[in-house]
Formats: structure tokens, C-alpha cells, sequence
């Protein structure tokens, strides 16, 4: 055997990248050349080798038991999560239905409107802000029939 | 063909309350999560509830989680947080008491060789310095690329590297006085 020397330690130093396929290429392959030529730093580099084997058949490994139990206790974490989120499905399909309440009242007016004429009562003001009222922009839905009749 | 779901996707789905997709994360790092905290505590009861924990955590931080970071690094820093959170019994212990060691009397067969390395290896990784232990830990146990392990532990990669390799050479260094 021969005393380890300077690029016995650099190689040494890159172990874990080989082990791990990190650093550069280079440094790699420097390391991998150092040891082919070093019978030293390739027993030693065997050894580490077979420690990596060692630790990892030496890790535990989680039971079926184990599995379902965390399971069990994320099931209410779980389901609080989904009803966090339900409500604001429920509050676009209330949009949806005050929207289409909104856009029917509207037909209804412009129909009205054809229908009998347009009488010099109606003023286009009005009109306006019946539209703004309406409007989704606005953020504000008609909530009932009195609000339909508001602009008259 | 269609790869599969990307650990974050599949974070965002748990985030929202499916099953299926808590399922899929228990699947990928049940395992990890284990060996991470028996590594970190010692004993495997004690790991069996941190990891379990560290689930239950996982998703009461969920709604908080966003895919910028990597779901490791988020996993990892929930896990971290409870071992230091268990410091004093568990992490940090120099002196805790691991698992005996079975002797060769307790017979041959597969499952108590399995045992005697693992208490062999709590052993082993107890007595390395924290920093040391942490980064082997978290390469081996935990998976994670020395990039990860940088991030959550903060510091440049190069030292994760240094650090992995002294506890390896360590770790040798214990093998030889009592081996394997």
C-alpha cells in the first residue's frame, strides 16, 4: 500500500458526490480516474460503498398498520379542507340564478318597451341606471321583484 | 404517455381535501419520513408518531402551500421542524439510549439481522455530530439532492457535500472499531 498523498484526500473529498451523482462530471470522473489507479482509496471507496448498502437495507420500513393509521387521522383534516372549499362553488350557482333573473327581467322590459310604445315617461336616465342596476360590473343583483320596478 | 403527477400537483389536489391524492403523498414518503425521523429519534415508536405528525401538520399547512417552492423542501421543512421540536428527547441527544443491540443469540434469520443493523446504525448516526448527521440523514434517509438539503438547511451545496462526507468517513471509522 502506499502513503495516501494530495489527490488521494481531493479524491476522497468526492465520495459522496460519486455516491450521489452530484458535482460536476469532472469532478467525478477525476475522482473515479483517481481511484482505478489508487488500491488504497479503492478499498476505501468499496467500504463506503458497502456502507451506503448497509444504511440503506438497515432503514425501517413503514407497516400496513401504519399506512391506514395516518390515514384514519387525516380523514377530518381532510374533509375539513373540502368543505372549506364547497361554499364558493354554492355561491356562483346563487350568481348564476341571480344573473339569469337579472337578464330576464331585462328581456322583459325591452319587451314591455316594443310591446307599448315608448311613452314620453320613460326617460333614457332611467333606462341607464335600470342597465347599471343589473349590470354583473356593478357587483350589485336585483334581490327581489321591487327592485325590478325601482327605475319606474 | 402520461407521466405521472408531479409531487406538486398532487399537493394542490391534497390541499383541496382528496383523498386519493393524500394517499399518493403518503405513498411516495411514508417510507422517507420514517426513516428520517428514526434516524432523527432513535427508536422506531417514536418515529412511527412524528411521521405521523408530520402528516397531520402537512395538511393543516395546506392551504398555504404554493407550488413555487418544491413540495420536498416543504415536506422536509414541516419534518425538520418537528425533530427540533423533539430536540431535546430526540435530535440533538448525544447521549440518548438507542435500541439494544439483539445479540447472536436471538437467532439468524432475516428480521432480527434487520433489527441488529438498524440499532447498529442509530447508533452509529447518535453519535456523529448534528450538522454531519443532518446532511447524511437527509441524503439517505430522506432522499433529498444536496440542492434540497441546502435550501432547507441553508447553506451552499459544496457544504452539504463536506458534511456528507465526513459523516461517511465517520461512519466508517465506527464500523471498524464495532462492526456491522
Amino acid at each position: 500500500m502506499t502513503k495516501p498523498n494530495a489527490s488521494c484526500g481531493r479524491a476522497r473529498e468526492r465520495f459522496a458526490l460519486l455516491l450521489d451523482g452530484e458535482g460536476s462530471e469532472k469532478e467525478r470522473e477525476e475522482a473515479r480516474a483517481h481511484i482505478a489507479g489508487c488500491a488504497e482509496c479503492a478499498l476505501e471507496w468499496r467500504e463506503t460503498e458497502a456502507l451506503r448498502t448497509a444504511i440503506r437495507g438497515a432503514s425501517p420500513v413503514p407497516t400496513e398498520e401504519e399506512r391506514l393509521a395516518v390515514l384514519a387521522a387525516a380523514r377530518p383534516l381532510l374533509a375539513g379542507l373540502r368543505s372549506a372549499r364547497d361554499p364558493e362553488p354554492a355561491l356562483h350557482g346563487l350568481r348564476r340564478v341571480l344573473l339569469f333573473s337579472g337578464a330576464a327581467a331585462a328581456a322583459v322590459l325591452l319587451a314591455t318597451l316594443l310591446l307599448h310604445g315608448h311613452g314620453p315617461e320613460l326617460r333614457s336616465a332611467d333606462v341607464r341606471s335600470y342597465y347599471e342596476f343589473v349590470s354583473p360590473e356593478s357587483g350589485s343583483f336585483p334581490l327581489s321583484g321591487a327592485h325590478l320596478s325601482a327605475p319606474f | 404517455v402520461n407521466a405521472a403527477p408531479s409531487d406538486e400537483e398532487i399537493m394542490m389536489e391534497a390541499a383541496r381535501g382528496s383523498m386519493e391524492a393524500f394517499e399518493e403523498i403518503v405513498r411516495r414518503y411514508q417510507a422517507r419520513l420514517l426513516r428520517f425521523f428514526s434516524a432523527a429519534a432513535g427508536d422506531r415508536e417514536t418515529a412511527r408518531d412524528l411521521t405521523q405528525e408530520c402528516f397531520l401538520r402537512l395538511l393543516r399547512s395546506a392551504r398555504r402551500y404554493e407550488p413555487r417552492a418544491t413540495f420536498r423542501t416543504f415536506l422536509f421543512t414541516i419534518a425538520r421542524r418537528l425533530a427540533f421540536d423533539e430536540k431535546a428527547k430526540a435530535w440533538s441527544r448525544r447521549e440518548a439510549i438507542p435500541e439494544e443491540l439483539p445479540s447472536a443469540a436471538d437467532g439468524p434469520d432475516r428480521e432480527t439481522e434487520k433489527k441488529r443493523m438498524s440499532a447498529w446504525l442509530s447508533q452509529a448516526l447518535l453519535a456523529l455530530p448534528p450538522k454531519e448527521r443532518e446532511a447524511i440523514v437527509l441524503s439517505e434517509s430522506a432522499g433529498l439532492s444536496y440542492r434540497e438539503i441546502a435550501a432547507l438547511v441553508g447553506c451552499p451545496e459544496g457544504t452539504v457535500a463536506s458534511r456528507k462526507n465526513r459523516a461517511l468517513r465517520l461512519l466508517r471509522a465506527h464500523a471498524s472499531r464495532e462492526p456491522l
